[in-house]
């Protein structure tokens, strides 16, 4: 890891960062403000007269009760998949293949760091922008929640949720930073940084869609985003987060292992 | 130092480099003469170790480039053939980036580059002309004061002035008694520094020479416009290679006494007079035949 790179990754990214935080922030504003005790019952009401497959597709599946339910089903069935999602893929493209297409990634190898070192510190870079996404996000979630519905938030099962859904993308950003690795033009990479994250966001919503394609959901890791099951099951969230340490740690690995092998034509 | 030992590296297209090899001495300053596309850079690619070859290697100093590239690298100042750098940074702060990834303290010689090429390095580097590009790229393979130096078309890009503070550049550490390689596709350029240049072409290196003898190589060629037909004829009839062209000019290949050749000159009657650079492309021509030179 090789701090001057980590530090210079940090502010090429300050911006898109700061946008991503701004519209996660708008619409968590929103929905929290749209939380109403009195009224979540009339929700689930009109909720029943969609089309079940309808809701279950966005993931408005569940009935909203609490404001931890109601934050969980109507943010992150959707809106905190799509937009960390758009985050990844820009971010993961052009820590290594943007470097690699334009040329700038000579002047990186041809400085007495490892080509490990360098790509390890790429790695890093995008997790580390990733976790903070979260870590904003959870903190101003439970700040709104307190100022809007001060002590209705279950702020335990909360931070569960977020992060089940960092780590989730912890595998997501991993195949896109995989792409990144392996290919030369950034296009490539980036075709396959996006085909991966909305494969799954597409699997994820036709499973809820219909019974007959419920199957799908073993293919996309969103359903690991189970909101009742963070909730209610004891050790869901310990296990589901081991498994998706080990698996983004895997994934991670292999990319910076076929880029220090890899041919560069720079 | 520096020895290339049968490296081939062949790309999906069936363009590369083949079987090729040569060594660079410590102190030795070698030029690598090419056309575009004769695999210049694809050789240099090699030395610095980013490409995987498909046979052979590069060892510096007995390091595998491939392998020991990061430890090699503390000695190895580098200018890539493409200028690409961080979009958004200043030339300053690229700089400044450049040295801390080096872990490079004095920075006296940094400075005193950016002095000498009068780099202005305050600007957004997306907004710099190609030149003041290049001379980012310069101050950045030479500022750490490294042994070996690999300059991938250094010239390409700055004016003529700059040019020639750029060949003193190189005088310079060749006294101090550095390594330098440099790839070209202009003669004069590899002719003025160096004390060997190979020539590569279409992926084969086709000779090293000792620039003495390049310098043979490199007869005159001189353009002349007679004004009358008397001195034309006379020019034609003299031992000279000449041709002559429909505009009524004349093309004579200069080799031997130049004091015999301007003692014709004079006593002609000349409207213009130049001097024709060749390329190296004519140079192929003239010396290695046809067959290569085919594109």
């Amino acid at each position: 890891m090789n701090r001057t790179l980590f530090l210079t990754n940090l502010k090429a990214h300050k911006m898109l960062f700061v946008i991503m935080n701004l519209v996660l922030l708008m619409y968590s504003s929103i929905m929290i403000y749209m939380f109403d005790p009195e009224t979540s019952n009339a929700i689930a009401e009109m909720m029943e007269m969609l089309p079940k497959g309808f809701a279950v597709a966005f993931g408005f599946d569940d009935i909203a009760i609490t404001l931890t339910s109601h934050i969980g089903s109507y943010l992150y069935g959707f809106i905190f998949i799509v937009f960390p999602m758009i985050f990844t893929v820009i971010a993961a493209n052009s820590m290594v293949a943007k470097h690699v297409d334009r040329g700038s990634m000579a002047y990186l190898i041809a400085t007495p760091n490892s080509r490990k070192t360098i790509i390890w510190t790429q790695a890093i870079s995008l997790i580390t922008m990733l976790t903070g996404l979260f870590v904003i996000q959870t903190i101003l979630g439970i700040l709104m929640s307190e100022m809007m519905f001060s002590g209705l938030l279950e702020v335990g099962p909360y931070i569960k949720i977020n992060l089940i859904t960092l780590l989730v993308f912890g595998v997501v950003s991993g195949i896109g930073f995989l792409g990144s690795c392996i290919f030369n033009e950034s296009s490539r990479s980036l075709s396959m940084g996006i085909s991966f994250p909305v494969a799954f966001l597409l699997l994820k919503m036709l499973s809820g869609a219909s019974p007959d394609l419920s199957f799908l959901k073993y293919f996309t890791p969103y359903t690991l985003i189970d909101i009742n099951k963070i909730m209610n099951t004891g050790n869901y969230t310990l296990w589901t987060s081991v498994a998706l340490i080990i698996a983004s740690f895997l994934i991670y690995f292999s990319a910076v292992t076929i880029f220090d092998k890899r041919s560069l034509n720079l | 130092m520096i020895k290339v030992d049968d490296l081939t590296q062949i790309y999906k297209s069936g363009k590369g480099i083949f079987n090729v090899s040569f060594e660079i001495k410590k102190g030795e300053v070698f030029g690598f003469l090419g056309p575009n596309g004769a695999g210049k850079t694809t050789t240099i690619r090699n030395i610095m170790g980013f490409s995987n070859s498909t046979g052979g290697k590069v060892t510096i100093d007995g390091h595998d480039a491939r392998v020991e590239t990061a430890i090699l690298q503390e000695r190895i100042g580098y200018l890539p053939g493409e200028i690409a750098f961080f979009e958004n940074m200043t030339g300053m702060e690229f700089l400044n980036f450049m040295g801390k990834m080096r872990r490079l303290k004095n920075l006296e010689k940094r400075d005193e580059l950016i002095n000498r090429f009068e780099l202005d390095p305050k600007g957004k580097i997306k907004k710099m002309s190609k030149g003041m590009k290049q001379k980012v790229g310069i101050v950045a393979a030479f500022m750490h004061d490294p042994d070996i130096i690999i300059l991938d078309e250094p010239t390409s890009g700055l004016d003529p002035f700059m040019q020639n503070v750029f060949m003193d550049l190189i005088d310079e550490e060749k006294a101090k008694g550095k390594t330098i390689m440099m790839s070209s596709h202009i003669f004069e350029e590899v002719q003025r520094s160096c004390d060997r240049a190979g020539i590569i072409r279409e992926g084969h290196l086709v000779a090293i020479e000792d620039i003495h003898s390049l310098k043979a190589m490199n007869k005159k060629r001189f353009k002349v416009m007679p004004m009358n037909d008397e001195s034309k004829s006379k020019i034609l009839s003299s031992d000279y290679k000449t041709e002559s062209r429909e505009d009524g000019s004349i093309f004579i290949d200069q080799n031997g006494s130049l004091n015999e050749f301007f003692r014709l000159m004079a006593s002609c009657e000349i409207a213009e007079f130049d001097v024709v650079t060749q390329s190296l492309e004519d140079i192929f021509m003239k010396y290695y035949g046809e067959e290569k030179t085919h594109e």
